[in-house]
């Protein structure tokens, strides 16, 4: 159990800066999220914190502790890999206690807590196994246990669940959900993938380019975005952007593209106002469109026709492609549409739930 | 039918290189391995079979004993020090210390120079009163040696040399083994709590044990048929101190025509390095873990 923090962390590969001026406070307990695109710093912070980089500048503390210059081992930390990193020529239970036999763990505690770990995850049939004699999910597990064996007091996660197919993606997401809630100890995970970090994590961290965009809870990252890449990169399927001006006619605002005009609400134009006349970026999510047919109770002022180009069934829902102001932009409706494709549809924007975001870097969101 | 016909395919494509290795390899050893049981020498120039006289006369020879316990000497001396080192050489290139490039030249180009020109450089390095290394010893207070004028140390002077000649090769071959070790295995490690020797002895060594085992057979060939360094540096000598199978079977062929005796050596080396191959894959090669995943 304990406290993480990065201050002012910096690395650099020669001229390369892989993380910029990072900062962080991870609470006891907390499941962490670091997300972001290939490349962005992500697994660079994790290693920094496991100690398997060194920091250019700043300083990272665990537990209250500095632990810049302190080996891993010393560190009170395990760390499950991307490619699991399981020892090809031990059994699962060699493979497991590794590490406790190298800090001299008695016979009996380090039997004592594979077998435990063992039974935890559900792996306690293949403990005389090698590594090669199991499947992914498997050896997905036994790099858990082998982390949870030594009783961390943090986790570090690095895309574990990225070579695993879809179906056991999931499965193992909630695994390691309710093993964390099981343990109760500090998570960092690193991924690339939206979707993991919007369903695990207590707080989400997204990256780009070695810069943190955003730090919160999913569901505030999500309704509020920082910044247009934030938006774009939270949500699935992603955001679409509209290039507009901000236009006020008669003391009601509007977002103004060459071929639409649409009224902005009332309560929300006021944290507008300071920004009509300007060029911004319109965004608004796929399910915030509503196909006319479907909608209930919304503003009808914003209802647009517009032809379908694309119609993907997801299954609960279906995602169309939709030819609107020179551009296409994506919907997502229920799988009950009456979208063809070539023909006009009817739909509704949700003005309540747009975004503004400045057209100059780093493409700050506009308003409250 | 088609099985039948891609495999006739597959022998038909195999066909020139199986007939040199028949032509030049397997006919002969056979042919060498028959002729160790005939006389033939420049008295009798007719092969004769003569059953195991030849191998008589061998058990019989003080210089064979001499030979084949130089033999095994060079072999066992030479061949784990070169194999420890090679690894520990290529462990720490791979960690990619500082100049990695300039240690892999200077590991490799003795490998890379012709055996004449290393042999002239050694004898050289040897000479009792020019040489480089009796002025170093001298420097550091220690009497100057005979190396490889001397029976007590000529042998050791040529298994230096050797040592100095294979290095970089089986570096090379431990480096490139080491690229398939996965390096999240050594964080894991690392992040376990296992220090740099512990790290290696118990990941870097059984993993690399495919290659290992490819480099203990190699080391074993080359060492036993050890020849152009002998030749070019003590011809066998002083006396026989230094001689060794290969160099005692040109001697028999070349330099006393006795040909009938020269194969029986032959005969005795192929059984004695089929004998260990097949020992060594037998013992070491099922034990082996050949996956890095």
């Amino acid at each position: 159990m304990a406290t993480v923090s990065f201050e002012h962390v910096t690395k650099r590969f020669g001229e390369y800066v892989a993380v910029d001026d990072f900062n962080l406070e991870i609470q006891d307990r907390e499941f962490v999220v670091l997300v972001g695109p290939s490349g962005c710093g992500k697994s660079t912070t994790l290693r920094m914190l496991a100690g398997l980089e060194k920091l250019s500048e700043g300083t990272i503390k665990i537990g209250g502790r500095v632990v810049n210059h302190i080996l891993p081992k010393e560190r009170d930390i395990a760390m499950v890999f991307q490619n699991y990193a399981l020892y090809p020529h031990m059994t699962v239970y060699k493979n497991m206690a590794f590490g406790l036999r190298l800090r001299k763990f008695s016979k009996d505690e380090i039997d004592l807590r594979v077998r435990n770990a063992a039974e935890i995850l559900d792996i306690h049939d293949l403990l005389k196994r090698k590594p090669r004699e199991l499947s992914g999910g498997q050896r997905q597990r036994v790099a858990v246990g082998r982390a949870i064996v030594r009783k961390p007091s943090v986790f570090l996660f690095d895309e574990p669940l990225s070579n695993l197919d879809a179906k056991l993606r999931v499965q193992m997401r909630t695994e390691i959900l309710k093993l964390y809630h099981r343990l109760q100890t500090t998570i960092l995970y690193v991924t690339h993938d939206q979707i993991e970090a919007m369903t695990m994590g207590n707080k989400i961290v997204i990256m780009n380019a070695g810069k943190t965009l955003q730090v919160g809870r999913p569901i505030d990252v999500y309704n509020s975005p920082d910044n247009r890449f934030v938006a774009g990169f939270i949500g699935s399927p992603a955001m679409n952007f509209l290039e507009v001006t901000l236009v006020d006619e008669g003391g009601k605002l509007y977002v103004d593209g060459e071929k639409f005009r649409f009224p902005i609400p009332a309560d929300k134009a006021q944290g507008y106002m300071e920004f009509k006349g300007q060029r911004c970026t319109f965004g608004i999510r796929p399910e915030h469109i509503y196909e006319q047919a479907q909608s209930k109770g919304h503003d009808p002022t914003v209802l647009v026709e517009a032809r379908v180009e694309l119609i993907e069934l997801v299954g609960p829902f279906a995602i169309l492609q939709i030819a609107f102001g020179g551009q296409i932009v994506v919907v997502q409706v229920d799988s009950s549409t009456q979208a063809e494709i070539g023909k006009k549809i009817a739909l509704v924007f949700d003005m309540q739930k747009m975004h503004l975001f400045s057209t100059q870097p780093p493409y700050r969101r506009l308003g409250r | 039918m088609t099985e039948k016909l891609e495999n006739l395919k597959c022998y038909l494509f195999l066909f020139p290189g199986l007939i040199f290795l028949f032509l030049f390899t397997y006919i002969p050893i056979f042919w060498s391995v028959w002729l160790s049981f005939n006389r033939w020498n420049l008295l009798s120039p007719k092969p004769r079979f003569a059953g195991l006289e030849n191998f008589i006369r061998l058990w019989n020879d003080e210089v064979f004993w001499i030979v084949m316990k130089n033999t095994f000497a060079f072999v066992t001396i030479s061949i784990f020090p070169t194999m420890i080192l090679a690894l520990i050489f290529a462990i720490l290139i791979d960690e990619r210390m500082k100049g990695r490039v300039y240690y892999i030249y200077s590991l490799f180009y003795p490998t890379l120079i012709p055996m004449a020109a290393a042999a002239m450089l050694w004898v050289y390095i040897y000479s009792p009163n020019l040489g480089i290394l009796n002025i170093l010893l001298a420097k550091f207070g220690l009497p100057k040696l005979g190396w490889l004028g001397s029976s007590k140390t000529s042998l050791w002077a040529l298994i230096i040399m050797t040592f100095w000649k294979n290095l970089g090769f089986f570096m090379l071959i431990y480096l490139s083994g080491l690229q398939n070790v996965n390096r999240e295995l050594y964080e894991a490690a690392y992040i376990d709590g296992a220090g740099w020797w512990r790290r290696h002895i118990q990941i870097t060594f059984p993993l690399i044990g495919p290659t290992s085992l490819f480099v203990l057979v190699v080391a074993i060939i080359l060492t036993f048929r050890v020849f152009d360094q002998i030749q070019l540096m003590t011809e066998g000598g002083p006396g026989n101190s230094s001689n060794v199978i290969v160099y005692y079977i040109f001697e028999n062929g070349f330099k006393f025509f006795d040909w009938g005796k020269a194969n029986a050596l032959t005969a005795i080396l192929v059984v004695i390095m089929l004998t260990l191959t097949v020992l060594i894959f037998g013992i070491f090669g099922k034990r082996i873990t050949y996956t890095s995943d």
